[in-house]
């Protein structure tokens, strides 16, 4: 339990680090780092009770691009400039580091294990963006379709 | 071109706001802007000024630029982004620029103005960016299991981190060597102060600074891409952020290798 506390409060430290490593300004960090904490903690949560890596990533990706899409509305910001700090924690870099390690020190099938576990995640990520971007979308086609009769935007 | 053929409803010169607009592009592009914003930003910029119509083609590195006058009378502006340098706010910058002026255009000399200040917009200083990567370093080496000692280890090797950034931009090669070179200078730090007694596991002290270097944004933007379409840019993006990722794994572990 300690652990994981831990864990949740480094996660904030670190995508706040992550997000103004990015050039975001402080305001919007803070926002970006609590919302990955809170990310987090959902995804700990997740994993606990589902206790698959995909799931537990696809949900997380959901619920963070939601609240992206939600607050860039909001602060008029661009929703990637939210979204890739939020989904930080996520980021399967330990992944990466342990696939290549394994690889060079001759352990072939941990390493492709790991690079099972990598594509896991990066498709459950990817798969949970694309759909609320796809929602997200068709909302903005049907809305200014009926307030302007077309679409404001280029495509 | 002679009289008013050359101008657009506010009685600007349309040629040079189109290089304007072509630069806001080039700048959201050059610092990791998605494809289908840098395309809609262009657009809803041209219609704002009046042109009949405005098509934009951009992929990731390139973007090219036809306006079409009320007169029939069209041109066409390409620019060329040789390097991408990932730099939120100066996106969110050129963001605002354009929807306040879609709201109220100004005049080239204005519009140039806007563009040069966000260029030299730098939100933080260089002492306080060494501290974020080191704060952000040290968080993750502790997010992945590393104690103190580790974590301290992490921040030091995000100082050289930071450094052999800068000495990257100076060296301008290829982005993957570049990866490579960088973090096989950050392994082989760790593994100094490793032989100096300080920091137990080289694996997670590496994870807190492989989180900092991997492209998370370029893997995002280029997922984004590929949902509007944009399978060129999306393609390319994505193939760059894993073999990105994959040399900074690659050079993390030839450091180890070379000196555990």
């Amino acid at each position: 339990m300690e652990e994981t506390v831990l864990h949740i409060l480094c996660s904030f430290i670190g995508t706040l680090g992550f997000s103004m490593y990015y050039n975001v300004g402080v305001r919007i960090s803070a926002l970006n780092a609590f919302c990955a904490m809170l990310g987090y903690a959902s995804y700990v949560a997740v994993l606990e009770l589902s206790g698959s890596i995909f799931w537990s990533n696809f949900a997380i990706a959901i619920f963070m691009t939601v609240l992206s899409e939600l607050a860039a509305r909001r602060f008029k910001v661009p929703t990637t400039m939210l979204l890739v700090p939020m989904l930080f924690p996520e980021i399967p870099g330990g992944d990466l580091y342990n696939m290549v390690w394994n690889l060079f020190i001759g352990e072939t099938g941990l390493s492709l294990r790991y690079a099972i576990e990598l594509m896991d995640i990066i498709a459950a990520m990817n798969l949970g963006i694309v759909l609320v971007t796809t929602v997200v979308k068709i909302y903005m086609n049907i809305s200014d379709r009926l307030r302007y009769g077309h679409y404001e935007g280029y495509r | 071109m002679s009289g008013d053929c050359g101008l657009l409803k506010g009685g600007y010169e349309s040629e040079r706001i189109g290089a304007c607009i072509a630069e806001l592009g080039e700048m959201m592009l050059r610092y990791g802007g998605e494809v289908s914003r840098v395309e809609d930003t262009v657009y809803r910029l041209g219609i704002a000024y009046g042109y009949r119509s405005v098509d934009c083609l951009t992929i990731m590195n390139c973007i090219i630029i036809s306006f079409t006058r009320e007169d029939g009378e069209s041109f066409t502006q390409m620019r060329r982004v040789l390097e991408i340098k990932k730099n939120m706010e100066r996106i969110r910058a050129c963001n605002a620029l354009s929807r306040e002026i879609c709201q109220e255009p100004a005049d080239p000399e204005q519009f140039r103005q806007r563009l040069t200040a966000i260029e030299e917009r730098e939100p933080y200083l260089s002492w306080q960016t060494c501290l974020i990567y080191m704060m952000a370093s040290a968080a993750m080496t502790m997010f992945f299991g590393g104690g103190i000692a580790d974590s301290a280890v992490s921040a030091v090797a995000a100082i050289a981190l930071y450094f052999s950034g800068r000495l990257m931009d100076l060296a301008r090669i290829q982005n993957f060597v570049t990866a490579y070179i960088e973090a096989f200078m950050v392994g082989a730090v760790i593994c100094l102060l490793m032989a100096l007694g300080l920091g137990e596991d080289y694996g997670v002290i590496s994870m807190g600074n492989i989180m900092l270097m991997i492209s998370g944004s370029g893997l995002m933007t280029s997922v984004r891409d590929m949902i509007n379409n944009d399978l060129l840019s999306g393609i390319m993006g994505f193939l760059s952020a894993v073999l990105g990722a994959a040399a900074i794994a690659l050079g993390f572990v030839s450091a180890a290798l070379l000196f555990m």
